[in-house]
């Protein structure tokens, strides 16, 4: 199993109250699913995402990552699991503003220590095959919405991840752009990469082939799609 | 590495205000560190150049009697004749005898006010340097022949070869048998010409404590018990000379490395340092620097938390908190890099300014000493660990997540707080001083001096000039000039250096012995003064008493303990029963930093001392130096005038204070600089986050003017802390400077009230333009900022 949440709670305490934003998650994810995770806004898709990413922790419960218990491993090994096998995009884009597309695409190569020559292959390829070759040297202010997210994926998937984590691709670009990266994530899907997207939309979320709702932190139902 | 190097710079260009104001503020205050410490090297180096600097000791003789000790750095000439032979662990000796400046003649040119120093053979052997022609043996070997510096040697002699030449100086030949390179700055003493003590009768055969006593220690002798021996020695010689009569004498030796910043005498070879004044310097340099990385750190943090954003992007694309620390410590100090060199360069603008302020000729071999350089290298160091590694540290732990998901970060405002508070507490503080110190000289200028030392013009003629011979002549023709209201003459100068003495009450023994100062005066010098008087009268011209008399100042009475009327009463001076007629108010001759010390005027004169004249108010001092001129020419034609203005001798008394008061200045008006423009940084930064909010207030109606007024507030609540931090500090700092004056103000709530407002007002003034700008902006622009 890739994923696999075992009795998972995310919770605050604030004064005397405690405020769950995940409670009692039990689900497990194999590799090669499409999951879209819906629901109400504050319904805790996005933090049950950042946990599956290892940027957040649960506060009771385990998750397990390709069958290891990831509070039991260390900070460096957490770092290289998310290095090697994860990849995020986002509803904003988040591309970082000073540097151009090559170096954007290039930014979690060099966090994974690959040598200049390799991450200049690579780079290449994934700009040969989002068709930006031409737009190399351009900076995030000077592309299109779908075109940042464009860079974004090809900057999630240079490192070969076995997850994609997606926050609302959609969210900021229009119908049609949003089609174009949907049909991309499946594409990727197809590749063998596991993705988890977090959408509010009904119609991006029938891409992906199993769909999970969330409601007030906990699994309200979990289908397959047809 | 490229890729690394075009990130930094980036990044950095991306920042361009922050950046700005960054830069200007670290490289301010690393030119003022540097300043300073090229200074503080400066002391620090004196007299190391000596080779054997190790291995010499000046002797001091310590007298006590009644009236306290005296450490005294000059000592009898047997120091050298006698008791060398007598303690194995010295290898030599040289004794200096200081020499008024003197004219040197050389067929009919005259090349005035050289400095020589008298001294004996071995001279070269403990202070070594480069002989440019000549050699160590023959230096100062024979009698009337002179060693001279490059320098003079140039301004002699020319680009000729100097050896073998004759000059004539006080009408004595002298042949030059060596020329030397002249010794660095950062020498206690210094000389342009060496004579050989044996050259001269008078000083070779002087009976008192003349001359300045150096020993060079056997090496591998214990320096601790050849010292012991040098100083017991001492002791029996000087005793055997001048002890008894209540006077007991001790000595210590200084070794030469400490010569300069902890001179123990009360006067030295060269004008003395004080590892005070380094101390104090240091302390400033280290505050203001201190300020400015303060200042560094927060801006860089305020700054780097609007790039939280960045920060997770990197961290969700698997950048460890290792990269991103290296990333930022990077970025970091290639801005206190720029910010070092402009600052190199600032300094360098900025060193001759500083040093003429504090009188000082920095010696230029001291830029390139290994203590420098390691100074400078430590600067850049410290300044980089503490500038970059705090900002690293920081916003590499930042959490990826919260920015995504924009809950509000438990942001370290704490921490840019408490450095702003900080930094006004120093410039509060610094402010405080200053103002006390400002407080203080002007109290001083204007404590009763007990005399007028305005108007009055003092004139020393040469011992030659027929004006020294001829006083009375001189008086009676400087009386007829209407502009000129009174003549006298006194061998000292009111208010320069008096004449160390002893007196006792007459029929006391000798154990009522007390030390006192003496000016010796003429008849008149008093009313020309206008001391006042206390009881009985001044000296009377032309009669017979004025001779056998004296005046004692008040605090001269009271330490003879005189009760009743003093007038009448005989004291003994000089072996002579001399009878007191007069007491005068106690009258500022020295600072009035100290009390006074006791004093008595007599009525004995040679010739050799200074023409006093007190003048017209309405004129100028230019005025009537042009009017008396010709009255010293008609009885000397060649007589040059070299007025002494009394004034200027009293006013030169608070030197001390005035130059500490301008460096002080100095550093509070770049640390406000330093700190405004921080708190300037800061608080556009705060207003900027507050933009929406701004937008919402003016949306539900708020008006400008509340809204500026709620930003200043915060600027307000951080120095009304500061206030109550620092109000305290500069009451305590300003006691303890004030603790040393004798006359002293007392802090008034005002002085130290003063400060906080003006900070309020400064900071409000930097902040006002960033205050009005998002208060008066459009709120819908604002709020489409989403």
């Amino acid at each position: 199993m890739l994923i696999s949440f075992k009795d998972l709670d995310k919770f605050y305490d604030t004064g005397f109250q405690r405020a769950f934003i995940l409670k009692g998650i039990n689900l497990d994810i194999a590799e090669g699913e499409f999951v879209s995770i819906m629901g109400p806004s504050g319904a805790g898709k996005s933090t049950l995402l950042y946990i599956a990413g290892m940027l957040d922790e649960p506060s009771a419960g385990e998750y397990y990552f390709l069958d290891q218990p990831v509070s039991k491993i260390n900070e460096k090994k957490r770092v290289e699991f998310h290095r090697h096998y994860v990849g995020f995009i986002f509803q904003a884009f988040h591309l970082i503003e000073e540097m151009t597309v090559y170096e954007n695409i290039e930014t979690p190569l060099v966090y994974k220590g690959m040598k200049g020559s390799l991450r200049q292959a690579v780079v290449a390829e994934m700009l040969d095959r989002f068709n930006m070759v031409a737009k190399k040297d351009l900076f995030p202010s000077q592309l299109s919405g779908g075109q940042q997210q464009l860079v974004a994926i090809a900057r999630a998937i240079a490192g070969k991840p076995k997850l994609l984590l997606a926050d609302e691709p959609t969210g900021n670009l229009h119908t049609d752009q949003g089609k174009q990266i949907m049909d991309l994530l499946v594409q990727l899907n197809n590749e063998g990469i596991t993705i988890v997207q977090v959408t509010h939309n009904e119609q991006f979320a029938r891409y992906g082939k199993r769909i999970i709702r969330l409601t007030d932190g906990m699994i309200s139902s979990d289908t397959r799609t047809v | 590495m490229r890729r690394f190097l075009s990130n930094i710079t980036r990044s950095l260009r991306h920042n361009k205000g922050f950046l700005i104001i960054n830069i200007a503020g670290l490289a301010i205050g690393l030119a003022v560190s540097v300043v300073l410490l090229l200074f503080v090297a400066n002391e620090l180096s004196y007299d190391r150049h000596f080779s054997r600097k190790d291995r010499i000791v000046q002797l001091n003789p310590i007298e006590t009697d009644a009236g306290g000790s005296k450490i005294w750095p000059i000592c009898l000439r047997s120091a050298y004749q006698d008791l060398p032979s007598k303690i194995p662990g010295i290898e030599s000796t040289v004794q200096i005898f200081k020499g008024w400046a003197m004219n040197v003649n050389r067929d009919q040119d005259q090349f005035r006010d050289l400095q020589p120093l008298y001294t004996d053979p071995d001279f070269f052997g403990m202070f070594d340097t480069d002989f440019i022609s000549g050699s160590r043996e023959i230096a100062l070997r024979d009698p009337n022949t002179v060693v001279i510096t490059d320098r003079i040697s140039k301004m002699i002699f020319g680009n000729m070869d100097a050896i073998g030449k004759a000059v004539t100086i006080e009408e004595k030949i002298y042949t030059v048998n060596a020329v030397v390179k002249a010794l660095p700055l950062n020498t206690h003493f210094t000389f342009d010409i060496l004579i050989p003590i044996h050259s001269t009768d008078w000083i070779a055969k002087a009976g008192g404590q003349e001359f300045f006593t150096y020993y060079l220690i056997r090496e591998g002798a214990s320096q601790t018990s050849v010292c012991q021996a040098i100083t017991a020695e001492y002791k029996r010689l000087i005793t055997a000379k001048f002890g008894g009569d209540g006077t007991t004498w001790d000595a210590i030796t200084v070794k030469l490395t400490d010569l300069h910043l902890y001179q123990k005498s009360s006067f030295g070879l060269g004008k003395p340092g004080s590892i005070s004044s380094v101390l104090l310097l240091a302390s400033l340099a280290f505050l203001i620097l201190l300020l400015a990385i303060t200042n560094f750190i927060n801006l860089f943090i305020v700054q780097g938390n609007s790039r939280a954003l960045e920060i997770g992007i990197r961290k969700a694309n698997g950048g460890g908190v290792g990269q991103l620390a290296l990333q930022f410590f990077s970025e970091a100090t290639a801005v206190v890099i720029v910010a070092f060199v402009i600052g190199l360069g600032l300094a360098n603008l900025l060193a001759e300014p500083v040093y003429n302020l504090i009188d000082k000729t920095i010696e230029p071999s001291v830029l390139f000493s290994p203590l420098f350089i390691l100074c400078i290298i430590t600067l850049l160091i410290f300044t980089i660990i503490l500038s970059a590694s705090y900002p690293a540290f920081y916003l590499s732990r930042f959490g990826a997540i919260e920015v995504f998901k924009k809950s509000p970060r438990s942001s370290k405002r704490g921490f840019t707080k408490a450095i702003t508070v900080f930094q006004s507490v120093i410039t509060i503080v610094l402010i405080t001083v200053i103002l006390v110190v400002n407080s203080q000289i002007r109290y001083l200028r204007n404590v009763p001096k007990g005399y007028n030392p305005d108007q009055v013009m003092m004139v020393i003629p040469d011992s030659k000039s027929p004006v020294s011979s001829h006083y009375q002549s001189v008086k009676e023709n400087l009386e007829k000039l209407p502009v000129v209201e009174r003549v006298s003459a006194s061998q000292h100068l009111v208010g320069g250096g008096a004449s160390g003495q002893v007196i006792n009450l007459y029929n006391t023994g000798v154990d009522q012995t007390r030390k006192i100062n003496e000016y010796r005066v003429l008849p008149g010098l008093c009313e020309l003064m206008k001391f006042e008087l206390v009881e009985g009268q001044y000296f009377a011209e032309n009669s017979p008493r004025t001779k056998e008399s004296v005046v004692l100042n008040e605090a001269a009475v009271k330490m003879l303990g005189i009760t009743g009327s003093a007038v009448g009463q005989k004291v003994v001076m000089h072996g002579n029963p001399l009878e007191i007629i007069g007491v005068v108010r106690d009258f500022y001759y020295t600072s009035p930093a100290r009390a006074v010390d006791p004093m008595v005027l007599t009525s004995s004169w040679g010739n050799d001392g200074a023409i006093y004249l007190r003048y017209d108010p309405s004129l100028s001092k230019a005025d009537i130096a042009n009017m008396v001129l010709p009255v010293f020419r008609k009885i000397d034609p060649d007589f040059i005038l070299n007025p002494i203005w009394c004034d200027d001798l009293y006013y030169a008394k608070f030197e001390k204070e005035l130059s500490m008061y301008e460096i002080v200045g100095a550093s509070t008006v770049l640390s406000l600089i330093i700190a405004l423009l921080g708190l300037f940084a800061i608080h556009s930064y705060s207003a900027l986050q507050r933009t929406k909010e701004i937008g919402i207030r003016k949306v539900c109606g708020e008006s400008s003017g509340s809204l500026i007024a709620m930003l200043s507030a915060d600027v307000i609540r951080w120095i009304a802390v500061a206030g109550i931090i620092a109000v305290p500090v500069s009451l305590f700092a300003a006691n303890q400077w004030l603790d040393n004056y004798a006359n002293r103000i007392s802090v008034d709530w005002f002085l130290l009230i003063l400060p906080v407002v003006l900070e309020v007002i400064l900071a409000l003034g930097a902040t006002l333009a960033i205050s009005l700008k998002v208060s008066t902006q459009n709120p819908v622009k604002a709020l489409r900022y989403e």
